[in-house]
């Protein structure tokens, strides 16, 4: 379990990988997985200048 | 036990793609191992990394280059090898060689300085399309109306003062109907497309364009995979426009996301790359 950095939720790791971008489901904002263990998340990188398909 | 050869999966974020990617590889019983971008160390020696080939997802045109040349340097294959990401990553590059291989293009006019630009306009005609040389997702294109204009975007782009920001490409603005094509190709192969609807002139998925399946008709098909080949092949999504003239081909790109197109169309495109990943590294 880990505190989402916005709203203070609750999350779980359930299968989530390191990298992951996922929504906190309480306040929608976008999180990446930072580490698994322990487990962190922080909130998704920004976009970059070269960032693309 | 794995049953194949080992791959190393190159990335920044782990988006659906590449959750399909890594469940694909895991119902063929392929080892696979990942390789976060913001963590990777690269030495001049192989210093312990090992894989059989090296499928590159990260979303930083500059990140793979680097990597995909380590890659390269200590013999592992890649999908897509640096060459095809040095060249599909840069627009003019791009052009460049569609150009060479006779694929028809929207007229393009690259210039180096903002009063060339000026004049790169003048010879486009109005409207026409402003773009940074690297970069995806519609981001910072700009449709040019007349040359007021034209010298307002140029002077916030000279002000962003970035080297990517002081080269300009500039082409001639497609009038098209409300939509542009995506055709995904995997080797040899053109496995899904899909129109993309948008009432904005800028169709990507990413700035909420409306996926729609699409039967390709044989001029599109042998045009995507000519685009793919010219550009050196792999997994590439082949972006073409319906001009008044007939189709033209505006931009390979080489990590293609595919979430909006697996939903629109139900091909199982992460496993087609897995599968073509394993034919690759088997060579």
């Amino acid at each position: 379990m880990t505190e989402c950095p916005e709203c203070g939720a609750q999350l779980q790791r359930n299968d989530m990988i390191e990298g992951e971008i996922f929504s906190c489901s309480d306040c929608g904002v976008e999180l990446a997985v930072t580490s698994t263990t322990p487990f962190t998340v922080s909130p998704a990188p920004r976009e970059e200048e070269d960032w693309g398909e | 036990m794995s049953s194949g050869p080992s791959i190393a999966l190159f990335y920044t974020v782990i988006r659906p793609e590449e959750k399909w990617i890594l469940a694909a590889a895991e119902a063929r019983g392929l080892a696979i191992q990942r390789v976060w971008d913001r963590e990777a160390t690269f030495h001049l020696e192989p210093n312990g990394f090992r894989a059989d080939l090296v499928l590159n997802r990260s979303v930083s045109h500059t990140r793979s280059l680097y990597a995909l040349r380590f890659f390269e340097h200590y013999g592992v294959p890649a999908v897509n090898p640096y060459g095809v990401v040095a060249l599909c990553g840069d627009k003019i590059l791009t052009s460049l060689r569609l150009q060479e291989a006779g694929i028809p293009t929207p007229r393009t006019v690259v210039a180096l300085t903002p009063e060339a630009a000026l004049k790169a306009l003048d010879e486009v005609g109005y409207p026409a399309v402003l773009k940074p040389p690297v970069g995806s997702w519609g981001r910072l294109l700009a449709k040019v109306d007349n040359p007021e204009g034209a010298e307002q975007i140029l002077e916030h782009k000279t002000a962003l003062g970035s080297s990517m920001h002081s080269i300009f490409y500039i082409q001639e603005y497609i009038s098209k109907p409300e939509r542009d094509i995506r055709l995904f190709t995997v080797g040899d192969d053109l496995v899904a497309g899909m129109y993309r609807h948008s009432a904005d002139w800028r169709t990507n998925a990413a700035r909420g364009a409306v996926a729609e399946p699409l039967n390709p008709t044989a001029e599109m098909t042998e045009l995507a995979l000519r685009a793919a080949k010219a550009v050196g092949g792999g997994v590439l999504a082949v972006d073409m426009m319906e001009s008044p003239n007939g189709l033209v081909v505006h931009e390979v790109n080489h990590t293609p996301e595919f979430k909006a197109l697996t939903a629109a169309t139900g091909v199982d495109i992460a496993g087609r790359i897995v599968d073509y990943a394993v034919e690759v590294a088997r060579r």
